[in-house]
This record gives structure tokens, sequence and C-alpha cells, in this order.
């Protein structure tokens, strides 16, 4: 925060100079231009003067030469005077117009001039100088005008840079005036260059000053002077700024310019201004540096104090920040700890600022409290995973309840696969198969009401209670089941109840006694993808109401017929979209694959299933259980059970299949016919006579085909009718063709041989021979 | 299933079956041949020639028109029935009240 406060100050205090710094540059030039036209128009004005005075001096002493009187006698006092009027007049001349007399020209030209022992005068008329061809003559003379000369040096007079005024003058006769002679005043430029060398500006300003011809004439270097003219000193340097100046300069123009180099060797501003008298231009050259020398300084000592001043700023900054943040960088320091050192770390009483020492105390309190909450959060997470292990424990208890699933080759006769996922760690279904005997199977299904802990140890109790009764009924599941519910209900004081399907698998016979607690109707799926519902509910769920008048069911498998059993975690699980298995997508599942072995049939189920719910998550216990009967009948039997027979139509599928059974047989067609006879009449019978329940009722036939006779067993659930008693009867009165009924009975007491009729555990038994023939 | 064609119309009345006759099959044989005796109460000779199979059910039909034509002295009469139907109008003792044929000219010589 400092750096950023610090900069936006400097960049403040840099816009602040700069523009210092050239608005003043910009004043300081305005005025220093000002002053240099003063100074210049100064100089030129004394200049001019210089030149004006001695001009005057020629043209008054020209005009003496005019008069009469003044002609050659009076020459050298004129001289005299004109050399003694002025300190700065080195010498004067009087060139007469030359004298033509005869073939001779005489010339006469007096010249006086100043030395250190007096004036001295000779006559510059001899042939050898022959004054008429120079220019000091020959342009006032031809042109009649005024001229000075370009400056020269004077070896003799004076070893000084001297420049010569020429006059012309005229004698005036009437209206005609006639040229007489040319007047020269030799002046010393000593003067001008003391005055002009006198102007210095600043360090190394300085004045110059050249010729209309562009030669120095005045300059600090005195090598310079006379010697090189500036042009050529420009073209030589190659200083474009500098030859432009040279140009105007010697154009005669005034102005100001730029110099970046040239001969004043640094950069420089010249001023320069043409002089009226002789066309010669003045400069003036000032240094930019030291022009703006002052200003420099200034400028470097405001960089200089407010370098200082931003110093002390920051500092002062520093100081104030690190005051006021020290205490929340203590702050940050502990909190920036990993959680447990933040705990243990000592909160320093902070002192600052009433925020800072409440952001403080507000750090404490939360120390204090994530101490509370951190030591709680043990306590709990250690309950939990108390629990948790427990809870493993109980699931693996829980499933070690239940009997081996992929117990396979259980017995010859059977196979069982089974399968259970509770939706929690522990659950309310399960499952039990065990031989109660070496034929009797004892097989359950349930489902406890609820999930989780309660339902499992309600679970247990239901599974062990049933299993114990189960195994000391003497094979009377109505016994086990009423004496599983009393105890259920005695016990009971969350009210949980359990459904359950328990049954007694006879395997040899096949038959199937069965007791339905509110449990799901189990299946029952034929070889040829027939399935056949059991949908009857014998009793309501254990565990509340005492059912004391159990009554049972009871059916024959066929052989290879599968049972499966289910609970309703199966059928009722949920998609996504919230939509449910169903019972019929089961049912088409298991009759697509009715060929399946058990194990099969289940995963089949289950991957169904599981494409079904996706990743929905499970909300009830799953449980199946599949049962195979296996039942392998030696070549010579056959074996057909008829479960909830509603019509005669099975007679024709009786029919069928024991021609089926006799296709590749040398039993005699008449033979098969004879037992279709018997068959039907006594099925026909049994279902007149015999029926209690229409709907529910089976019949096994069991045919043994023997070398010379077929051994028939006929068992039915009809209510008790001794058949034997009823056809011995038919036989043995003469019959009276006039009684209509009884016929069949007497066909089949005639066609049989060793009929005989068994009442046993509810069922009838009518076991007979038919001779073949 | 059982199949009844009239093979005759005239008197004798020759009714040919063909099928079987079961516990299955009775109840609509009985409503048919109600049907033809109604139009015709010629006492009907039964072409069995083809009937492959006959229960008890099938020779109660038998016996309530053996008894219906007795009261009138008429026998009705089976023409050609296999082993297996033989053997079963023995055994109940009906074939007593019958006439069995061989064939359907025999049968039709006998009532004329």
């Amino acid at each position: 925060m400092s750096i950023s406060i610090l900069s936006i100050v400097i960049l403040v205090f840099s816009f602040l100079i700069t523009y210092n710094y050239f608005v003043s540059r910009t004043l300081l030039l305005k005025n220093m231009k000002e002053i240099t036209r003063n100074l210049t128009t100064s100089a030129i004005n004394k200049s001019e003067g210089f030149f004006l005075g001695i001009e005057k001096i020629a043209i008054n002493s020209a005009l003496f030469i005019s008069k009469d009187d003044y002609f050659y006698d009076n020459t050298e006092s004129i001289l005299f005077d004109i050399l003694t009027s002025n300190s700065d007049v080195y010498g004067s001349c009087i060139a007469y117009k030359p004298i033509l007399s005869n073939s001779d020209t005489i010339l006469n030209a007096p010249y006086g001039w100043k030395t250190n022992s007096g004036l001295k005068f000779k006559n510059l008329g001899d042939k050898d100088y022959n004054f008429p061809v120079w220019d000091w003559y020959t342009i006032p003379a031809n042109e009649a005008r005024n001229v000075w000369s370009e400056p020269y040096f004077d070896q003799g007079g004076g070893n000084a840079l001297m420049t010569t005024f020429s006059v012309p003058s005229y004698r005036v006769l009437g209206d005609t005036s006639s040229f007489v002679a040319v007047l020269t005043i030799d002046v010393s430029l000593k003067w001008l260059n003391e005055m002009l060398s006198g102007m210095k500006f600043f360090e190394s300003g300085f004045a110059f000053l050249i010729s209309n011809q562009g030669n120095i004439i005045s300059h600090p270097d005195t090598s310079l002077v006379m010697k090189r003219g500036i042009v050529e000193l420009a073209r030589e340097l190659n200083d474009k700024q500098f030859e432009n100046l040279a140009h105007d300069m010697l154009n005669g123009k005034e102005g100001f310019k730029v110099v970046d180099k040239g001969f004043f060797s640094k950069k420089s501003l010249v001023y320069y201004s043409p002089l009226q008298n002789n066309s010669w231009s003045l400069g003036f050259v000032f240094p930019q540096a030291e022009l703006y020398e002052d200003l420099t300084l200034l400028n470097n000592r405001l960089i200089i104090i407010l370098t200082l001043g931003i110093l002390l700023l920051f500092i002062f900054i520093v100081f104030l920040s690190g005051r006021i943040t020290k205490p929340i960088r203590k702050l940050a320091l502990i909190l920036s700890k990993d959680s447990e050192a933040f705990i243990t770390t000592q909160i320093p009483d902070i002192g600052g600022s009433s925020e800072i020492e409440s952001l403080s105390n507000s750090f404490k309190l939360l120390q204090n409290e994530l101490k509370k909450y951190i030591s709680n959060l043990r306590d709990v997470t250690a309950t939990k995973e108390r629990i948790e292990s427990e809870i493993n424990i109980a699931r693996k208890l829980q499933l070690s309840m239940l009997p081996n699933s992929q117990l396979i080759g259980f017995s010859d006769k059977i196979n069982i696969a089974s399968f259970i996922k509770p939706a929690r760690e522990v659950g309310g279904d399960f499952y039990d198969y065990f031989f109660l005997d070496s034929s009797h199977l004892f097989i359950a299904i349930g489902d406890v009401s609820g999930k989780g802990v309660g339902a499992a140890l309600f679970m247990s109790s239901a599974i062990t209670l049933l299993r114990a009764y189960a195994k000391t009924s003497g094979n009377d599941l109505r016994r086990a089941m009423t004496l599983t519910s009393e105890y259920l209900c005695n016990n009971n004081s969350q009210k949980y109840f359990v459904t359950i399907f328990a049954s007694i698998l006879n395997i040899d016979t096949n038959e199937m006694v069965y007791i339905n607690a509110g449990h799901n109707y189990p299946i029952i799926i034929s070889e040829n993808s027939n399935t056949l519902v059991l949908n009857k509910t014998h009793i309501p769920p254990l565990g509340i109401i005492k059912s004391k008048k159990i009554i049972d069911s009871s059916l024959f498998l066929n052989s290879n017929d599968k049972l499966f059993l289910y609970t309703d975690g199966l059928t009722e699980a949920m998609n996504n979209k919230e939509e449910l298995f169903t019972t019929t997508a089961l049912l088409e599942l298991l009759a697509k694959n009715a060929k399946s072995a058990p194990e099969t049939l289940i995963d089949i189920v289950n991957e169904s299933l599981m494409r079904f719910t996706q990743a929905t998550a499970q909300y009830d216990d799953i449980t199946m259980l599949c049962i195979n009967t296996i039942n392998k009948l030696p070549n010579n039997t056959f074996q057909l059970v008829f479960n909830n027979i509603k019509n005669l139509e099975i007679l024709n599928e009786l029919r069928l299949k024991i021609d089926e059974f006799f296709s590749d047989s040398d039993t005699s067609s008449k033979t098969t016919s004879r037992l279709v006879l018997v068959l039907e009449e006594l099925i026909t019978n049994i279902l007149k006579y015999g029926s209690l329940e229409q709907s529910i009722k089976q019949i096994e036939v069991k045919i043994i085909d023997k070398r010379d006779h077929l051994e028939v067993t006929i068992i039915d659930s009809g209510k008790p009718f001794n058949i034997e008693a009823a056809i011995a009867h038919s036989t043995n009165n003469s019959p009276d063709f006039k009684i209509i009924g009884k016929k069949g009975l007497l066909l089949v007491g005639k066609i049989t041989n060793n009929l005989s009729y068994l009442r046993d555990l509810g069922k009838n038994i009518i076991s007979f021979k038919i001779t073949k023939n | 299933m059982i199949q009844i064609s009239i093979t005759r119309k005239e008197t004798p009345l020759i009714l040919k079956l063909s099928g079987r006759l079961d516990a299955l099959t009775a109840d609509n044989f009985a409503t048919s041949i109600k049907e033809y005796l109604i139009e015709n109460d010629n006492c009907p000779i039964f072409d069995v020639e083809n009937l492959e199979y006959i229960s008890s059910a099938g020779l109660r039909i038998f016996l309530l028109l053996i008894n219906e034509f007795e009261e009138v002295n008429k026998k009705i009469g089976i023409i050609s029935p296999n082993e297996m139907v033989s053997e079963v109008f023995e055994i109940s003792g009906i074939k007593d009240f019958i006439n069995v044929f061989d064939s359907v000219n025999d049968a039709v010589s006998f009532f004329s």
C-alpha cells in the first residue's frame, strides 16, 4: 500500500517538475530573447554610432576639399583635422582625380597617419601604387557613392584590424558639379572589437561580427578573425543549421536560431542582426546549457527537495502502516499456521485501535469455539467409528446367519442360488434353506418392515425363531409358523413386523407345502417358459397379529421347475425417473431366461436391475432366492404335475406328453390308449368329486414303464375320495346299462390291475398297473 | 376334437364320426347329435371307423341314445369300431344294446 501511495506522489511531483521546467524554460527563453534583442540593439546602436561618426567626419571633410581654397594647399591641414578628430581614426587620404598633362598622368594622393611619434604624411600618388585602380577609389569615383571597405589588417598601421571609409568629393560650379577627389578615412576596428569582446553573456556567451562578404571581423577566437569566411566554415563543419544561419546573416536578416554544434561547440541560441552602415551582421551566441543553467539548477534542487520529501513520506507511511498493520500481521501469522498450531497458539493481547482489538477478541472467541468444536468432533468421530465398527461386525454377523449363498450341489436333487444386498450396512431382509431330513428342504424368505439396526435385530430374531421352530416341528410348517408368529408378537415393543414366505419341499416327490405371511408372491418358472405366480396369502405378516389357525397350501413342482423368491426391494427398485422395476418386468425376464441355472438367473435379474436403476441409490434391501428341482427321472419314468388346474384342458396336455414319452417305446398304441382312458376317467373323477379349491389343485401323474406292464401313480390334493372302494362297487355289482354314471370307474376297474388307494398328508394317492398287450 | 358328418340322409340315417370322443368333446357331440335327431327321428347308425378314442364321457352320450330309442324298441347301430372303441363298448356292457356292423353295406341291408 505504501508503495502505491508513493508511486502516485512521485508521479504527481514528476509531472509538476516537468511542467514547471518547461513553463519556466519558455518564459526564460522569452525573457532571454528580449534581453538579447536589447543587448544587440544597444551594440548595434553603438557600432552604428561609431561608423556614423566616421562617416560624418569624412563627408564634412569632403566638403572642404571641394572648396577652392582648400584645394591642394590645405590638404595637409584637412588630414590633420581628420586624424585628430577621432582617436579611432588611424589614417586619412585625399586621392585627387589624376590630372592628364601631355602623355603623363599626374597622381596626387596625400596621406596622413598616426604613429607613436606623432602624425606623419606622405603621398601615395606614385606610379607603383597607382591608386586609381583600387576599389576604395574607383567605387566612390565612378559610382558616386560612399563605401566601407572590407576590413583588413594593416601591418604598418598599429597592427590592427582596419576598415576604410571612402567618400567622393565634388566641386560645384553653378548647377554642375565635377568630381574632384576621393577622401578616405582608415578606422581601427580595435574599439569595436573591444566593445564586442567586452560583451559577455553567462559563462561562455559571446558576440561576433561578420562583414557583408562573410569574413569574420570580430570573434573571441582571434585565430578566426579575417582568416575564415562564415559560409566556408559552415560547409566545413557540414552543419545545415549553421549554414542557414550564415545565409540569413549574409542576407542582412534578423532573428533567433538554435544551432546544435558549429563553431560554438555546444548547443546554442544565436541572435543576429545587420548593421545599417555597411551591411555587416552582428551575432550573439548563448550556450543553451548556460542559458538554462539556473533553471536546471533550480530544477535539480527541486528534484532533490522532492526526493527527500518523498523519502520522508515513505518512511512515515511505512511507519504508520506498520503501526496500523502490525497487530493484524501478528494475527495473520497465527492464522497462517495449520489448524493444530492455531488452536494451541495463545493469541497475545494486541494493542492498536479499538477495531483491531475487537478483531483480536473475535479471534480469541473463535479459537475457543474451535477448541470446543474439535473436542466435540473428536468425541463424535470416536463414537461414530465405534458404532461403524460395531455395525460392520453386525453386518458380517448378519450375513453369516444366512446359508452359504452360492452352494452349488447342495443336493443332487436341488440347486439353490441366493442374493442379498442390504440398502444400508445391515438390513431387514433374510432368506434361509436347510434340510429338515434327507428329503425335506426348508425354504424361507423374509422382509422386516423398515431398515437399519432395528430391522436387522428383528430379522435375526425372526430367522432364528423360524429356523428353530422349523427344526423342532416335525416337518409341520403350520406349527413352525404359528410358534414363530406367537413369539414375535409377544416380544415386539417397537411393533416391527416381518413378511415371510416359508415352504417345505419334498425333493423326492417335488411336493411343496407353503405358507405366505404377507410376502411377495413367489414365481414358479417351468422349463417351457411358463411362469406361475403363487398368488396366495395365508396370513398377515408376523409380529403384530397372532395367527392361531394357519392353513397351508401345497403343489407339485415339475422336474426342472424353478422357484423364484424375492423381496419387494427388487420389484420396487426405482430409477432416477422414479419408475419401479415392477413384477411384470421381472416375470418377462424370468420367462425369457427360463432355462438358465439359478445362479445365472439371479445374475441376469441383478444385471437387468442395475441397468434399470443406473446410479440411483438403493432404497430398500434386495434379496433373491432361486431353487431348481433337478429330479433326474429314470428313463422309464414319466412324471407330470399340474398346478392350479382350471379345466379339463390338462387332458390334452397329458395325452400329448404321454404320446411323446411312449413314442419310441415298444408299448403298443392299444396300451397307451388304455392308459389315456384310465387317466382321463380318474382325473375327470378327481375334478368332479374331489375339488375343494377349484383354482389351486395339484395333480401329479407318475408312470413307470415296466417290461410287461405300466405302473401308474396319481396323487391329488382333492378331498378324500376312496376310488378303490368306488371301483370295487361298480365292478362287483352286475352292470346295469340303465345307470348312466359310474361307467368311467367301471372302465378303470376293468382295465387296471392292483389298483389301490391311499390317503396320506392330505393327498389321495391312487396307484395301479396296466398290463401291456 | 370330434367331427360329425352325414353320409346317408334317408333311412337308415348314417352319421360318420371321426376324432376323439372324450370328456373334452362329449358335450359338443351331445348337442350336435340332438340337432341331427330332431331333423330326423330315425334311429341313427354311427359309422365309427375313424373314431380313435372314446371314454366314459362319450359312452354316456351313447347310453342316453340307447335309453331313448329303447323306449321305441329300436337299437342304434355302430359300424366298424376300432379295437379301443370295441373294448370300451365291451367292458361297459353296452355292446348287447347296440347293433355292430362290419361295413356300411351290412348296416344298410340290415335295416332294409
